[in-house]
This record gives C-alpha cells, sequence and structure tokens, in this order.
C-alpha cells in the first residue's frame, strides 16, 4: 500500500495554499467567518513569495484615496474611471465585471491594511494611470504585516511544505498531498474547501524578477484537477532588467531607474533603436513595446556583449545623475537598491551602459474564476496572481497588490461559506496512492536526464521558442521539444537521496508543474493569430479586434488538451472594432 | 565579462550531529553572488548540497549563512575570492547551510523599521 507512506493528516474546514499577500488575506477571511484555516507555503511565511519583493504601489482611485487617507488625490478619479484604464491598458481582454469589483473593493481593503498599522509611505502617479493612484506600503512591511496578523489571529501555518497535488471527485476537491520539506514526510492534508493563491509562473522563463518559488505549480495542480486556465498566452515582461553582472541578472532596479530618468536604449550599433518603434516618445513608450523592441534587436542579432541590449544615461550631466541619489524614491536612494549597493559594481555611475533584457515579470493570465473566485470545480477557489480576468492581457502598474487583498478577500468569504455547507470527505485512496506513486518514482527512477537538466530544457524553451517575439514555426518546434521532455519526465534522475530539504525533489516536482503551464502558454500563443498586450506574434504583427477579442480558455481531460474562445465579458465598455497597429491602445498609452 | 577566475569554496556539510568543509573549485565570473556559486554547485558539480533561497535581491531573508565568518545574505555578498560558507546558527541546523529559521519574533514584527529580522539575534 503506497497510501502507507503519509505519515501525517491534517484536517481543517478551508486549506489556503499561499501566504503572503493573496493567501494571508484570503487566510484572515476565512478565519474571520468562524471556519477552521490552514495555511500552507512551499518557503517561510513573510520570507518567500512575490509579495515581498514588490516595491510597494497598491492601487486605488485617486478619489477615495484623497478622501481616505488624505493625500493629494484628483477628486475628478473613480472607481469607474479606474476600471476604464484596466480594460483600455488590459486590451480589452479583462473581464469586465470582475475589473469594475476589483476597482469598487480597493479602496475599503486599502482602508483596511492602514486600519490593521501599515503606513502609507507615498502617493505616485504612474505611467498607464488617468489619475495618480499607486498608494506607497513596501511589500515587505505588507508581507510582515499580514503574517503578524495570522499569528494573532490563531491560523495554522505549514511552512516549507510543497503541494504535489490535490484531491477530488466528481463532487469536488478534497485536500491534497503534501511534502514536509524539513522531514520529507508525505503529509495528507484533508478540507472542506481549498483556496489556491500560489501566484504565478514567471520562473518557467530564463530571465526573471521572480523569486524562486513562482513555478507554476498552483496552475497546474488546479489544471490537473479540471479547472480551466485562461489567457495563458499573456506572462508579462519588464524592459530594461539587469542581465550582468551575474548577482544582478534578473534584478528590477535598472528598470526602475528607467523610469525615473531619460534613458537611451541602445543596440552593439549605438543606435537608438526605440526610434524605428515610437519614435515620438522612444523610450518612455509602453513597457510592452519597449520589451518586444528589445527582443526584436537582441533576434536580430544587434544585442549587447551578454546578449542584452545597452541602457545609457552618460548623455546627462554628471551632477544631474549624482543629484538623483538624493531625490530617488525610497526603493533607490542613494543608488541602493534592496540589499544591493549599485555602487559597488557600477563606481561611476552613468560612465557604462549598463547590459539589460526584458525579463519575466508577472503572469497575467491564469486559472479561470467568476466574481466569488471560484473555478469550475466545486469547493475549488482561486485568488491573486495565477488567476485570469482581472488585468486583462496587461497589467497596470501598482495592481497586484491591490490585486491580493481585493480578491484574496473574495476567495475567503467564499471558501468559508462553501466550508460551512460542505462535508469533510475521504480523499480516494486511489489517488492518494497515485501521488505518492509519482514520488517514489520521482526518487528511484534514474534513467533519464537530471532534474537540472530538465530544468534548465524547459527554461531554453521557454526561452528560445516561446519567449517574448512569438511565431507559429518556433512555437511548434516548442510543442515538439515539450513531448520529448515529457516522456523524460517520469525518469528524471535524483542523485541525492537525503529527506532533509532535498532540492532536487522539489525540482523534480516543479519540473512537471513548469512543463504543464510551458504548454499551455505554447498553445494559446499558437492559436492567437494575433499580436495583444503582453503577446507579440512576429508572423501576425497587428491586433484584430474583429477576430481576437475573446479569451481562450484551456482544460485538459485525460491528459488532451481542450481550447475554448470564451467571449469577453463587456457590461460597462464596448468593445473597439478593427485591426490596428500592435501596442497603439489610444489616449490612455502611457508617455 | 572577463574570463571567469577559478576559486575556492568550502562549503560545510552535515548536521547538528557531525559535519564537515567540502571544497569545491568554481568558476566564478566579476560579480557573481555567493548564492550564485551555490546555485554553480547545485547545477554541475554536487546536486546533494542543501540551501534555501527565495528573493534572490536581499529582502527576504531566506540565503542567510555565514560567509568567512560573518553572518550576510548570500544572495548580496559577491563571491571575491576562495570563501568558507557556513550555515548561520548551527544549533536550528537541519542539514548543510539549512538552517530552521525560527518563526519571526512577535518583536521583530511589529517594529517596522526592522528590514531584517534577524538582525538582532544574528551577530
Amino acid at each position: 500500500m503506497m497510501s502507507l507512506l503519509i505519515e501525517e493528516e491534517l484536517c481543517c474546514d478551508v486549506l489556503v495554499i499561499g501566504t503572503e499577500g493573496t493567501g494571508a488575506r484570503a487566510a484572515l477571511e476565512a478565519a474571520e467567518q468562524g471556519v477552521d484555516v490552514l495555511a500552507v507555503t512551499k518557503g517561510f511565511m513573510a520570507r518567500s513569495g512575490a509579495t515581498l519583493t514588490a516595491d510597494g504601489e497598491i492601487d486605488v482611485d485617486s478619489r477615495s484615496a484623497r478622501n481616505l487617507f488624505g493625500v493629494d488625490g484628483s477628486p475628478d478619479d473613480c472607481p469607474e474611471q479606474f476600471a476604464k484604464d484596466m480594460i483600455v491598458e488590459g486590451d480589452y481582454l479583462g473581464d469586465q465585471r470582475l475589473v469594475a469589483i476589483h476597482t469598487e473593493e480597493a479602496p475599503a481593503r486599502v482602508k483596511e491594511l492602514v486600519d490593521w498599522g501599515a503606513q502609507l509611505e507615498g502617493f505616485i502617479h504612474a505611467p498607464g494611470h488617468t489619475y495618480p493612484r499607486g498608494l506607497w506600503i513596501p511589500g515587505l512591511k505588507l508581507a510582515r504585516l499580514l503574517a503578524r496578523r495570522m499569528v494573532k489571529s490563531g491560523i495554522s501555518v505549514l511552512e516549507n511544505t510543497m503541494v504535489l497535488e490535490l484531491l477530488h471527485d466528481s463532487d469536488g476537491v478534497m485536500g491534497a498531498v503534501g511534502l514536509h520539506l524539513p522531514t520529507g514526510k508525505m503529509l495528507l492534508l484533508r478540507c472542506r474547501s481549498l483556496v489556491m493563491a500560489t501566484g504565478g509562473a514567471m520562473r518557467v522563463f530564463p530571465l526573471t524578477t521572480a523569486p524562486e518559488e513562482l513555478t507554476g505549480d498552483g496552475l497546474a495542480m488546479a489544471l490537473r484537477c479540471g479547472a480551466a486556465l485562461q489567457d495563458m498566452e499573456f506572462p508579462m515582461f519588464l524592459p530594461y532588467c539587469f542581465l550582468t553582472p551575474p548577482s544582478l541578472r534578473g534584478v528590477i532596479f535598472s528598470y526602475d531607474v528607467s523610469a525615473l530618468m531619460e534613458v537611451h536604449a541602445l543596440n552593439r550599433q549605438g543606435e537608438r533603436y526605440m526610434a524605428r518603434w515610437d519614435p515620438e516618445r522612444m523610450e518612455r513608450t509602453t513597457r510592452d513595446i519597449n520589451s518586444v523592441a528589445a527582443a526584436m534587436e537582441i533576434r536580430a542579432g544587434r544585442c549587447s556583449k551578454a546578449g542584452g541590449t545597452y541602457l545609457s544615461f552618460k548623455h546627462l550631466p554628471r551632477n544631474l545623475v549624482n543629484f538623483s541619489a538624493e531625490w530617488f524614491p525610497r526603493n533607490l536612494r542613494s543608488w541602493r537598491a534592496a540589499g544591493f549597493h549599485l555602487r559597488s559594481f557600477f563606481p561611476d555611475i552613468g560612465e557604462e551602459a549598463w547590459e539589460v533584457a526584458p525579463a519575466c515579470h508577472f503572469w497575467n493570465g491564469g486559472i479561470r474564476i467568476d466574481e466569488d473566485c471560484a473555478t469550475n470545480v466545486p469547493g475549488l477557489f482561486a485568488a491573486g496572481e495565477g488567476t485570469a480576468g482581472i488585468h486583462g492581457a496587461n497589467r497596470l502598474a501598482g495592481n497586484a497588490l491591490t490585486m491580493t487583498q481585493v480578491w484574496g478577500k473574495r476567495a475567503g468569504a467564499s471558501a468559508a461559506r462553501f466550508a460551512k455547507d460542505g462535508k469533510l470527505r475521504k480523499p480516494p485512496t486511489t489517488q492518494i496512492e497515485k501521488v505518492v506513486r509519482k514520488f517514489v518514482c520521482l526518487k528511484s527512477d534514474s534513467s533519464g536526464p537530471t532534474v537540472t537538466e530538465v530544468r534548465l530544457e524547459i527554461r531554453r524553451i521557454a526561452g528560445d521558442l516561446v519567449g517574448i517575439i512569438r511565431e507559429e514555426k518556433n512555437l511548434q518546434q516548442a510543442l515538439k521539444a515539450i513531448a520529448d521532455l515529457r516522456r523524460d519526465l517520469a525518469r528524471q534522475h535524483v542523485v541525492n537521496q537525503d529527506s532533509r530539504f532535498n532540492r532536487e525533489w522539489v525540482e523534480g516536482l516543479q519540473n512537471e508543474n513548469s512543463l504543464d503551464v510551458l504548454e499551455a502558454i505554447v498553445l494559446a500563443s499558437i492559436a492567437r493569430q494575433e499580436s495583444r498586450g503582453a503577446m507579440y506574434r512576429v508572423d501576425y504583427p497587428a491586433t484584430d479586434n474583429d477576430r481576437w477579442l475573446c479569451n481562450l480558455v484551456l482544460r485538459r481531460k485525460d491528459n488532451q488538451w481542450e481550447m475554448q474562445e470564451a467571449p469577453v465579458n463587456s457590461l460597462y465598455l464596448s468593445l473597439p472594432a478593427g485591426t490596428r497597429t500592435y501596442g497603439r491602445r489610444g489616449e490612455s498609452n502611457h508617455g | 565579462m572577463d574570463k571567469p577566475k577559478l576559486i575556492t569554496v568550502q562549503v560545510r556539510r552535515g548536521d547538528k550531529n557531525e559535519s564537515k568543509l567540502v571544497a569545491y573549485e568554481v568558476p566564478v565570473e566579476a560579480g557573481q553572488s555567493v548564492l550564485g556559486v551555490l546555485q554553480y554547485i547545485y547545477d554541475h558539480l554536487d546536486s546533494s548540497i542543501g540551501f534555501t533561497c527565495s528573493c534572490r535581491i536581499g529582502l527576504c531573508s531566506s540565503c542567510l549563512m555565514r560567509v568567512n565568518g560573518k553572518v550576510v545574505q548570500s544572495c548580496t555578498t559577491l563571491a571575491n575570492g576562495d570563501m568558507v560558507i557556513e550555515p548561520y546558527k548551527e544549533d536550528a541546523l537541519v542539514r548543510d547551510l539549512v538552517t530552521e529559521l525560527p518563526p519571526i519574533s512577535q518583536a521583530s514584527l511589529n517594529n517596522p523599521k526592522n528590514i531584517n529580522p534577524f538582525k538582532d539575534e544574528e551577530v
């Protein structure tokens, strides 16, 4: 009996997977509703995940910011205008019903944070927003605040536990199997309802701003238990992230600088290539166009020494550059960025150009949800990054933290409601055995490539064949490479058999999740024969509103993918018609 | 980037009961971090090595370790030459460089100025 390998069984009403911005908010809400909550995280609570890495903007409409917090917001803004900006900037693929809820509930959610002790450290006007909306709460402080509240509320938190698979039948979710990383023990986690709050899958790509954990586990597990994924063709890339030196690889601060000063993006010939993409706004065009342009330079072989492009501010006077150290926002003050001292790499800031490239930064698509965060699987709820419909094809700056609070609370409330009516059911032994067998197989079958080789191959496919600039030929090649890799997945070679924090086990299990997610991206990208938002097809460079204003929805049944085109929910704002040049979304484009 | 130089990295491997320094030769480019060195060892030399990390930008402190005797976040510490890497706290050691991070203390959570929750307790 394989299921005998389960060493411990934990029961709760609501199981929350993920303990940071979204997961914590969901757990707090569920606990508030009087149900018993267990929150599980792969890392350490408030010391892992994407929330703590957020610079710190959390968006609410300008008028509410002014009325609630006394900041210098515009009385002309309103939740409806905020929603309109989101829909337009999301290139009309957002679910307008969800967007309206998002902007309407945002003020109350931020007010709660302030009531709980969060300090607002600033208020900014980020590109893409018609009015200033970005209240400043550094992600690290937000993560700690929520963690403190979870501890106070008596919510059980299980750290360093990777969930391997959800357990379910046709009546819905019954729990999950987890791996306790410090001991290597298998855990059976039983619940009446479950909230998936595991974030995006940015680590699928070779260059990313995201932390270690974001390998798409939640998306893949939800998919494997029958949930639908949507808008998977829109991973968001941030231009001008560091490519070198190695310790700064994928670090976001060079992008932040590019948003604060007049920078020049150069190819190896010293040409300001943005002139060919947006001669008026040049480097101040939108992030997606900046990313696509850089990727096209790299693709054409006009790349920097390390394979990126150059970001230069040598044209700026020295005293101007030096002065920036004094007025840059807190996250870059004195050219200190998080734990890095940029002057230790570039003693003479401004003298040398930085080598930069677009890095995967956010997941616009993900699990398909309704306004209650319900998926199509009974008892399975999802929220935050890695759910679809809020941001459409592209996200506004500062809106990721808002998403954690609005949708975390909604998911917690819905899961609690479901749990109150639901039963704690016994998961079928056959399913538990299947998960255990997968794990035992990973540990024992050693005939294939190493887990590191598989991980690097996934990233190679994602970087070389999918990436930012997509085309049919490469995407088909990617599909083939993914199929080959799938055969190796069951035979991954693991060297280490120490059960305590076994990195190979974790990566071996993550590889399956990343591969499922990557295949979803490829299938959706092949289907969408146009360019829109965060996705650019070099063979279909125009935005085609007549054909492609729809959401692509993916499911997998018996190892076969099914794709559907779902109409965009356009309750409030009518959808545009006709075909246009990629990137020109209209007057709300940011400068 | 200049040619990588070869450095000798000694990593304390083992647990509370028994541990020893194991030496690895690692090529490093200028600007490589200690965490990058460990990732290289894991990827190319010895995949049994145990370490934890998350944000890679010096915020989360899940990659705290002792490098040449000093407790640092390994992601923002540069690998400039030969080095000895040890767990940051022997008594909370699980395996190799992995230490059971204690629950974030109420004190550090209540003090928003305290960016690193271990700042007060470690050195």
